[in-house]
């Protein structure tokens, strides 16, 4: 489902890390080198692209959570959210505290997240361990709470690196399939991944990023294809070396 | 989402963080929460011991140890606030980069935690000189002015301390330096009315020390300090506390990059 109405528009966007910093000046990375690209409300945006090409920085920068050096991005939407797991969880804390702290990060007031607890606490089929501290949970069972709490998060824009499932396989199957259910919403959706045919089948339009620029921009069927030809370009470059 | 939505969420997220980082002090402690009054307890009882008892040869006597509490209690809450503070934002870097919130949020959430094991040790003080016959009650109203006042600047200075350490993390190092410099120049030891008139001229401009005699005045019944003194705090308080809200507007959602 696709409005024409934007939600999030960045024009000729350029982001660089600082990686160090002393005597004789700072070295930076270039991240992204003036792109533009916009979502509109309601749309499913795929993006893809091999590790480093600035996927996880035009991400942070639609969240909200990082400004370019330059170019300009323009807002009509403050309630977007990049889902991560477990964020702001504290050791000590127990499970229904983390998991209100972890709404509270993603958007949710505390009211909501209050009344959406016994939800939490049914999904991450934690019982009674809900209400111990977390640094008593195996590592499976605090991805199942940070998993939980997140998908109870309802932005206008969701934004997603990899439709991850977490948990034994049982829970795997069920997270991934809340996700997908969510990215199928009427949300607008920006999902970045490294499952090609996975971007073919959720999203309308699809984004190549290369190097930190917008290499293509257009239809699954039509950016798809170029990308894994490219790909496979360069495993055979690979293997004749 | 409403603007006033927006601000009670973030007013929560202070909270349960302040909560948690007081719950994470305590989480490993046998005797758990009794250490927020043992600690000033025992923090207030080794200068006891060395000053009233005369353990340091040569007692300086029951008065001294009075004066000296009123420096040190208040010297604590600012110290801490600066130096925890100054870890606010490059210790958080994981959480600043996956999710978006004011990072003013992250020195204030250790301010408050100061503030709260701060009024304990304030709680205890009182108590003391209350015991001690020295509380006087009158005195009361004026004693909450100056925590506002002492409170906006702990705040700001943790909030600035935070903010410069991701641009040059060395300043951790300076910052750490720079407490232990102003903890002998800001009159915990000595009293301001003991200064040279050289060396008064220049330590005015230190709002630590002009603090802590007003607390003096207020619990001792010392003097207060010169009004010019008080004037220069009330400006650096209220310039640093704009420069705060300056930093963080323009550098918001600078830092997550640079904390990377």
């Amino acid at each position: 489902m696709t409005g024409s109405e934007p939600l999030v528009e960045l024009e000729q966007v350029s982001l660089r890390y600082r990686y160090h910093w002393g005597l004789g000046g700072g070295r930076y990375n270039m991240a992204l080198d003036k792109v533009s690209l916009s979502i509109s409300r309601g749309e499913k945006l795929g993006l893809i692209g091999r590790n480093g090409a600035g996927k996880s920085s035009l991400m942070r920068v639609f969240a909200g959570i990082l400004a370019p050096d330059a170019g300009k991005v323009l807002r009509h939407s403050e309630n977007t959210l990049m889902l991560s797991l477990q964020v702001g969880f504290k050791p000590h804390l127990t499970g229904r505290e983390n998991a209100l702290l972890s709404g509270l990060y993603q958007g949710i007031s505390r009211r909501e997240v209050e009344a959406l607890m016994p939800a939490i606490c049914e999904y991450s089929e934690l019982g009674e361990q809900f209400d111990q501290p977390i640094n008593t949970y195996s590592m499976g069972m605090r991805s199942r709470l940070g998993i939980a709490t997140a998908i109870h998060c309802n932005p206008e824009l969701l934004i997603l690196d990899e439709v991850f499932a977490v948990g034994d396989r049982v829970f795997k199957q069920k997270s991934r399939h809340t996700l997908i259910e969510k990215i199928q919403s009427d949300n607008a959706v920006i999902l970045a991944s490294h499952d090609n045919r996975l971007i073919e089948q959720l999203c309308d339009r699809v984004a190549w990023l290369d190097g930190g620029q917008l290499r293509m921009l257009g239809a699954p069927a039509d950016v798809v294809p170029q990308y894994e030809d490219y790909c496979q370009q360069l495993e055979d470059q690979q293997q004749a070396k | 989402m409403s603007r006033h939505r927006e601000l009670s969420r973030f007013a929560s997220i202070l909270y349960y963080q302040s909560v948690s980082e007081l719950k994470q002090e305590i989480a490993k402690k046998y005797l758990g929460f009794i250490w927020w009054f043992l600690d000033p307890v025992l923090y207030m009882g080794v200068f006891y011991l060395l000053f009233a008892t005369g353990l340091r040869g040569g007692s300086s006597g029951a008065d001294f140890v009075w004066f000296l509490f009123c420096g040190l209690v208040p010297w604590k809450w600012f110290a801490s606030s600066m130096e925890n503070g100054s870890r606010a934002i490059s210790g958080n870097a994981s959480l600043i980069s996956q999710v978006y919130f004011p990072k003013i949020i992250l020195p204030a959430t250790v301010f408050v935690a100061q503030t709260f094991k701060f009024l304990i040790v304030l709680g205890v003080l009182l108590l003391a000189l209350l015991l001690a016959g020295r509380l006087q009650l009158q005195a009361v109203p004026l004693l909450l002015g100056l925590l506002l006042l002492n409170a906006l600047l702990n705040v700001s200075v943790a909030a600035l301390a935070a903010a410069v350490v991701p641009f040059v993390p060395d300043l951790k190092q300076v910052i750490s330096y720079s407490t232990i410099f102003l903890f002998f120049l800001s009159g915990i030891f000595f009293s301001i009315d003991s200064l040279s008139p050289e060396a008064a001229a220049w330590l005015q401009y230190n709002p630590m020390l002009t603090l802590i005699s007003a607390y003096r005045h207020v619990l001792l019944g010392m003097p207060m300090p010169a009004s010019s003194s008080m004037i220069i705090v009330l400006v650096e308080t209220g310039v640093l506390a704009s420069l705060t809200a300056l930093v963080y507007h323009r550098y918001d959602r600078i830092f997550p990059r640079l904390v990377v």
